[in-house]
Order: structure tokens, then sequence, then C-alpha cells
């Protein structure tokens, strides 16, 4: 039993609103699609944002269209969960996917929380919210009591686990059943490969740079999907890479060596088979960016499919390094005030008055002022 | 019993204080009566009751016996009982002279009572009188203030409710409270007749003493003493250094702190260096544990007390030690600023009553606290500055008797502990060995109010405040009940959300 996992490939996402963007999403699939068929997997599992929207477009359905049909042609099954940009929090709302059930996609939802192929069970919910945590719980429960009599039991969710997403997760590794084979998994767009109970856990990612936060894991892991093997006593997974056309560039130049910059990226900007998306940060910059962003723009503006300056003066620098402490806005009022505690009291009683919001206060407050202030003087 | 009927007739030898009576008639204990006697009508209050039968003595062994009696006798009995004389109806003075024998005992008539307890003058009600329901009964507000209060009770006796009632009468007459809220009662707390102010339970390290400071960081004097003599150098210095404005508040210990790691260095405290060392961690420690009280830009504490309000400290939050350190310091702030008020019209320009819960916890008997020290000096002092105390309490054989015994004036509910009322007792000039019994069989909500603020003891049922208090007892079996039924409601909404949302 081998099987292709992809997850998060957001159809329709229009990066900066550019329609290339857009196309590049697409050609990212289609490309997985045929490297999957060229793998011969039994089955190929989607772990959820197939789409970026509730509500596609047309293009998006299409292309999932043309892929299912060549997936169908190769007789290989889909089963796929719908994730959080598949769907709405509304009351009878359908995702994408139940358009394709008669190209063979199977969805794993409420009418049909789990398949068997063969000997193996493959089961999963779609994305859930934190608030429905408690009935995620007994469902996973559940999940787990249905696979037991099976040979090979796989899991398919996408929900973020604390481990790897400490702040917005929704389920802590030790909240899923440790019974499973493999854990296929979507929504983090990070690729990760663990051991969980008997089985391993992984995301595969996104299979296109979905933000700018994902270039620095892009660089390390790579992006792809997960070849898994389930007929040996281990199961063995096979991360398969395919690399982005597109670069996405990202750099930060001293305004004093920007010139010197400027020549030598040309030559490299020229030998891309795309014009890449180019992120640059200007640092020390003193008196206005408007003609260091005209100086940008008439070196690269033609080789780039979008150019994104950002400019920071020295001060601005080292503000970015700031904030030890305690964001509390009391503490921070005091902080500001420093040691002059009339001054600060001031402050503190003048935030207090105000922020109840009333400006019928207005006057208490501008007598507390004009108080403050003869005591100053 | 019908005001003015002839309940009985005095017997036997007569005092000043006390008088024998016979009755056929049933009156009930604490019940004021009238003693028709020749030099004028005397008022009494009815302290103990005993009924018998001369034809059923105590020395029968048989009860058959005693069913022959009764068969042939009737129910015969007759009720002896004695009255405390409480004055002459007229000038409320106690007699010359005992009450003759034979004198006639009538039950008191509401006119007079209602003239010595009913009269709202310059008072608070506390309640009616528990048997004569229809007279209120009123205590004298000043007498209440500048005698000090003991509020006294077993746990779910009414004393929250007694303190509020209290402190509802005096926002009625524009007064100002200071309650030191040990469970987060009043906080939240609705009066009928005011509001509450609550005030942040912060202190901040300018305004405390050096001997506060150095109690809430652990380092106690009398064990200490080296380290006392750092933490008293570094404190000075920092003080100093904080008023020539060479340092901030904010950095305050840091300063402290930096001052300590300059004496390690110097060769004359070169023997020292533990002890040193020692006291720097125990900043380090204060600051650690104190995070959520200490503020270095909280405003001095008596500035933020708003008269013809409740105001109110909230402890619920506070250890021990530092409910010790906040009390003690909110007194001697309170009084230092009365007596300025009085002496130089500065400082704190109104009256007021301070309310201090679990005061067995603040001023114990076997241990010496910093608040039972300004306890007995406001209790001593503060007649002559307007600065009144309310001690509440449910155990009184814990707290402290000195601080006790100042207090003039004492409502009491059920208290059952011999102990307890022993104590009580002794340090009550007016309680009597006879209304100390009274005190194990009161019923909730009922008490006995004695001190000048009431001119005779009296019998009270205290009425039910009318506001909202948070607290008292909570419903557990129905909170079981709602929490199960809560979850099972919140599952059952979840589960058809996803029905409905995952219907594919």
């Amino acid at each position: 039993m081998r099987i292709a996992h992809l997850a998060d490939s957001h159809l329709g996402f229009r990066q900066y609103g550019l329609y290339e963007r857009e196309e590049d999403f697409y050609a990212i699939f289609e490309e997985t699609v045929e490297r999957i068929i060229a793998e011969r997997p039994d089955c190929v599992i989607h772990a959820g944002d197939l789409f970026e929207r509730s509500q596609p477009p047309t293009k998006a359905l299409r292309v999932v269209q043309q892929a299912l049909g060549r997936l169908d042609n190769a007789g290989i099954p889909i089963y796929a969960v719908p994730g959080n940009h598949d769907i709405l929090i509304r009351r009878n709302s359908l995702p994408p996917h139940i358009l394709y059930d008669y190209l063979g996609m199977k969805i794993i939802g409420g009418r049909n929380p789990w398949y068997t192929h063969g000997e193996t069970f493959i089961g999963g919910i779609p994305y859930r919210s934190k608030i429905y945590h408690a009935a995620m719980i007994e469902d996973l429960g559940r999940l787990a009591a249905a696979a037991e009599p099976f040979r090979k039991r796989i899991l398919v969710l996408h929900q973020a686990i604390e481990t790897y997403l400490p702040f917005e997760y929704e389920l802590r590794l030790e909240e899923i059943p440790p019974s499973f084979d493999y854990y296929a998994m979507g929504h983090i767009h990070k690729r990760i490969v663990e051991t969980h109970g008997q089985g391993i856990l992984a995301y595969p990612g996104s299979s296109e740079l979905w933000s700018m936060d994902e270039l620095s894991s892009y660089k390390r892991d790579g992006k792809g999907f997960n070849l898994v093997d389930l007929e040996h006593d281990r199961q063995e997974l096979v991360k398969i890479d395919l690399p982005l056309h597109r670069e996405i560039l990202d750099e930060t130049i001293p305004l004093e060596r920007l010139e010197e910059y400027l020549d030598s990226i040309v030559e490299r900007l020229r030998a891309l088979p795309e014009r890449p998306i180019l992120n640059v940060k200007i640092t020390d910059v003193k008196e206005g960016s408007a003609p260091v962003y005209a100086k940008l723009e008439h070196a690269l503006g033609d080789l780039v499919l979008q150019l994104r300056p950002r400019f920071v003066s020295a001060e601005e620098e080292n503000l970015e390094s700031v904030t030890e402490g305690s964001l509390e806005i009391h503490a921070v009022i005091a902080k500001r005030c420093g040691d002059d505690s009339a001054l600060c009291e001031l402050a503190l009683s003048l935030f207090d008055l105000l922020s109840r919001g009333d400006s019928e206060l207005l006057e208490e407050a501008s007598a507390m002022a004009e108080e403050a202030q003869r005591r100053l003087a | 019993m019908n005001a003015g009927e002839v309940l009985g007739r005095c017997i036997g030898e007569a005092t000043t204080e006390r008088v024998q009576f016979v009755s056929k008639k049933m009156p009930r204990i604490g019940e004021f009566v009238i003693l028709e006697c020749d030099f004028g009508a005397v008022l009494g209050m009815i302290e103990t009751l005993a009924r018998g039968s001369v034809a059923i003595p105590e020395d029968i062994f048989d009860p058959a016996s005693v069913e022959k009696i009764r068969a042939m006798e009737g129910d015969e009995y007759y009720i002896q009982g004695s009255v405390r004389i409480l004055g002459e109806v007229e000038s409320m003075k106690i007699p010359r002279t005992p009450p003759p024998p034979g004198t006639r005992v009538m039950c008191a008539p509401p006119v007079v009572l209602m003239r010595i307890f009913g009269d709202p003058g310059n008072g608070i009600r506390l309640g009616t009188l528990v048997t004569q329901p229809e007279v209120p009964v009123y205590v004298h507000t000043n007498r209440m203030v500048t005698r000090h209060l003991a509020v006294l009770a077993m746990t779910g006796a009414g004393k929250s409710n007694t303190v509020a009632v209290i402190a509802d009468g005096i926002l009625g007459m524009r007064g100002t409270v200071l309650i030191f809220d040990m469970h987060s009662e009043y906080i939240s707390a609705s009066f009928t007749s005011g509001r509450v102010t609550p005030m942040r339970t912060v202190l901040n390290p300018k305004h405390l003493s050096q001997t506060e400071l150095a109690k809430l960081a652990n380092i106690h004097g009398e064990r200490a003493y080296v380290q006392s003599r750092y933490f008293r150098m570094a404190y000075t210095t920092a003080i100093r250094d904080l008023q020539e404005n060479t340092i901030g508040i904010s950095e305050f210990f840091m300063h402290m702190k930096d001052l300590l790691d300059g004496y390690l260095e110097e060769e004359r405290f070169r023997d020292d260096k533990t002890a040193i060392n020692a006291v720097r961690n125990k900043i380090e420690e204060f600051e650690e544990r104190y995070e959520q009280i200490i503020d270095l830009t909280g405003r001095e504490f008596s500035e933020s007390l708003v008269p013809g309000t409740v105001n109110v400290i909230d402890l619920g939050a506070v250890d021990e030690d530092a409910a010790d350190v906040i009390v003690s310091h909110a007194l001697r702030k309170i009084l230092t600023g009365r007596k300025q008020y009085i002496r130089k019209r500065e400082g704190i320009p109104f009256p007021l009553l301070i309310v201090l819960e679990e005061a067995h916890i603040l001023s114990p008997k076997t241990r010496s606290t910093d608040s039972k020290y300004w306890i007995s000096r406001v209790a001593r002092e503060g007649r002559k500055f307007g600065v009144g105390l309310c001690l509440v309490s449910q155990s009184p054989k814990s707290l402290d008797p000195d601080s006790l015994s100042q207090m003039n004036n004492m409502i009491i509910s059920r208290l059952i502990q011999p102990e307890d009322q022993r104590h009580v007792q002794s340090a009550s000039e007016s309680l009597s060995e006879d209304l100390l019994a009274q005190l194990a069989s009161l019923n909730i909500g009922e008490a006995i109010a004695i001190g000048p603020m009431t001119k005779i003891p009296a019998l009270v049922k205290i009425d039910e405040f009318r506001g909202r208090l948070v607290g008292g007892d909570i419903d557990v079996v129905g909170e079981w009940r709602r929490a199960v039924e809560g979850r099972e409601q919140e599952r059952d909404a979840r589960r058809r959300e996803i029905g409905q949302m995952e219907d594919y």
C-alpha cells in the first residue's frame, strides 16, 4: 500500500493580486499530479485546503477537474478532507470537493467519516475550530475504535497541533489516538515528519509559497508531497521535492551599497527562468525614500514580477529590536514618563479617565491637566 | 404578651439589680417588663424563667405516680423567673431602692420601648426587638463609631449581613465606611443608600515605612539584626536619592540592589558578605512575590478614600502577610491623616468607620502582628479623631483580648463554644452571665446588642440587608447540576452545528 500525501494547495490564491502568482499555484499543482501519476501509488490523500476559498474561481475548479480526470484515467483514487479554507463555518454549506464525486474523489466528512481501501482504513475529520474541541476528541476516539479491526490505519486531519503551532493550535499531540500507522496532516505549511504512537505523523506542507514566512523553511526543506509505503513492518516515508519555478527573493541592503548591489543583481535576475518577486529592505535611509524607489524601479522594474521594497531609517532599525518587558499599557505609560512621578500620575489618571469613553468626562480631564500644569510650573 | 398585661408579682428578696417573680402566664426570655414600684415605674428584662408544679416535685421516682397526680391535679404549673432591672422608665437610671415585694410585673408597653429603642434621631436601624417585633431598634451612630464595635458570631450566623446593614445605615447618614474585604464579599456589593468605592490593593514602596517594607521582604529586626542593618542602610540611601531625584521611583529596588552590591565590595563590610547577599536575595524574592500588589506609581492610599461611600479594599487575593502590611499601613495613614486634619486642616477631612473582617487573623491573641499594634492604637486614640473600628470575627477566643476589650459596643450573634463566650464576657463589662447564657440559643439573624450605642442591652432581630451581597454559601448541589447541564447543552449545540456543517 503506497500513498501519495499532499495538502495546502490553496488553488485560486492570487498572491499580491498578481494573475501570474495564481497561475504559479495551478502550475505546481498540475506538476504534482503528474509526478504522483508517475510514482504510481495506490491512492492519493489530500489533507485539506485544496482551494484558497470555499467559492473558488472557475479556473481553480477546472484545474482540479482536469487533474482528477488524469488520476482517474490512471486508476488512482483520491481521498480528501476539507480544510479551513475549503469551507464556510455556516449551516448547510458544502465544500467545492463534492463537485468531483463522479471523478472518484472520496470526501471524508460527516456522511463518510471513513473509507476502506483493501485492508486499509482511511478515516478523518474535516477542519474544526477549537470551540468544537470536545466533539473532536470524541470523534477521534470513535475513529480509533472503527479502525481497530483493520490491518493498516490512516488518520487524515486538517488541524494545527500545539507542538508545531503553539499559539494557534486546535489539538495537542497527546489527544490524538496513538493507534494509527500514518497520520496524514494538513494545515501547517512547513514540512514536518514525526513518529507518533506506532506510526508516522507528517505535514507535507504547502506546495507553493503561500506566505513569505515560509521562505526559510522552503530553503531548508523544499516543497512537495510525501510518498508513504505501509507494506513493510516499518512505514517508509519519502519526501518528493518539487522545486518552484519562480524565485522569491528576500534581501537586505544598506543604502550606501545600493549601486554595487544593483550592478550585481541585474545579471542574477536575467539568468532566472521566471521573473521573480523581489522583497528588498533598504536600511540606513536618511532622507526620503522616493528617489531610492525610483532608482530601484528604473534598474529592476522590468526584470522582476513585482518589486516589494521597504525603506528603513537607522532609527527605525533600532526601534524594531526594543520592547522588552511588559506591554501592559499602564506599564508602558509609566516607562515613557520615566522618573517624573507627577507627570506619570497625570498621564495614568488621564488615561484611566478617558478610557471610559464618556465625552462628559472631558471637562474633568482638562481641569486635571490644567491643575497639573499649574503644579509643574 | 399583650402590653400592660399583668404577668405576676415580685417575690423574695429583691436588689436594685435583680428581682424574682412568679407568674401564671408564660412570658419569654428577653422580654421587657415594667415593675410598678412605689417610687415609680422601673424597666426590666426577663433573664431567666423556670416552670414547675407544686404537685410534681423533683423527688418523685415513678412515672406512674406522676400520671396519677396529673389525672387528679390537671396541668397546674407556676412560672418563676428573674428580672434584671435596667432603670427607671423616666430617667433610665438604676433606682436607689429595690422594688418592694409583691410589686406587679407587667408587660412593657410599646410606647415605652419605642422611646428607648425606636428613636431614629442620629441612629442607625439595626432591626427589631426579638420579643416585640413591632419595636424597631436604632443604635446611636456617634457612640457606635467613637466607642468602636465588635461584631461576633459563628460562621453563617449573619456577620456579613450585620456589617452590610450598618454600612448601609451609615451611607444613609452620608457617612464614610472603609471595609477591608478579606473574602471579596463587598467589592461588588450594592447598597441601597450609596455606592461602593473599590480601592486598588496596591502598595507604593514610596509610601511604605522602612519597617513595613522590611517585614514584606521577610527581614525581621529581632532575628536578623545584621541583615536588618544593611537593609536599613540601603533603604535610607535609596529613599534619600529618590527624594533628591537622583533616581526615579521605577529604579528604586534596582538601586537598593546596586547599593548592596556596592557594600559587598567594601573592605569594612568584609565579614558580613553573607548577610548582605541574603538581603539582596530577599529583595528579589519580595519583588517576585508581591509583583501584584506593589505599584511604584500608585497613589497614596488615603487620597483615594471617597467620603459618603463604602470604600472597599479587596484583600481576597492576597496572603495574610500582605494583608497585615496593607491593613497596618492603612490604619497608620488614616490615624495620622485624621490627626493632621484636626490639628492643621490637612489630611483626611472626614471621620470614618473601619471594618476589619477576620479580625482574629489581623489581631491574633497569640502572635504579634503589625496590624495588632495599629488596631490597638486606633482603638485607644480613634475616638478623639473620629476613627471608629468595627472588628468582625467568628473566633473571639483567638482574637487579641486587649483589642476586643477596647470595643465598647458589641453585636453578638450565636456563639456556641464556651471558650468564645467566656472570652467575650471577660472583654465586656456589660455582658452579664445570664445574657451570656443566651448566646448559644440565638437563632440566625438574632443578636445581642450591648454597649454605649444602645441605652440598654437588647435582643435584636437584625434586618435583612436590602442591597446585594456577593458571597454567602454556594449552592453546591445546584452548581454541580448547572455545570453538568451547561456542558451537556453546550455539547448538544456543538454536535448540532457540526451535523449541519459537515453534511457531505
